[in-house]
């Protein structure tokens, strides 16, 4: 790919980020567990 | 959702993204992201003439790959929940 977009097949980022309830969540967490639906949203304001 | 956990990453700052979070009851995991860090290292899309940050979904299975991913080319250009059932029945299918 040339584009520079992320592909199927490719480790996902790994990031951590407070939730709303000020907990952090770390997306590797997830790993072992069960997948992760990720959505990246345009934003409520 | 059936088998997955679902994590929603916006651009709003914490205090907007819980208002939202809260006033909507949202049952999943929001992620406030004002910073776009994230949604940077995932080439979220964000396109002035569309007027903002276009959808990105993805899917990662339980080793941490992405197994499907998908980079909206219109505010619209969303997948279907079915869609995303799908993945998540064939990874959890191929898990057990």
């Amino acid at each position: 790919m040339t584009n520079g977009l992320i592909t199927p097949g490719e480790p996902a980022p790994d990031f951590e980020l407070a939730d709303v309830h000020g907990n952090l969540v770390r997306l590797s967490d997830y790993r072992g567990r069960k997948p992760v639906v990720l959505a990246f949203l345009r934003g409520f304001s | 959702m059936r088998g997955a956990e679902i994590v929603a990453v916006g651009p709003d700052n914490a205090p907007n993204f819980t208002r939202y979070w809260e006033r909507e009851g949202l049952p999943f995991i929001g992620l406030p992201d004002p910073a776009h860090t994230v949604a940077r290292r995932y080439k979220q899309e964000v396109n002035l003439f569309k007027l903002g940050r276009m959808p990105l979904n993805s899917v990662v299975d339980i080793e941490g790959r992405i197994r499907y991913i998908h980079y909206g080319s219109s505010m619209a250009d969303i997948p279907s929940n079915e869609t995303f059932f799908n993945v998540i029945e064939e990874l959890n299918g191929a898990s057990r």
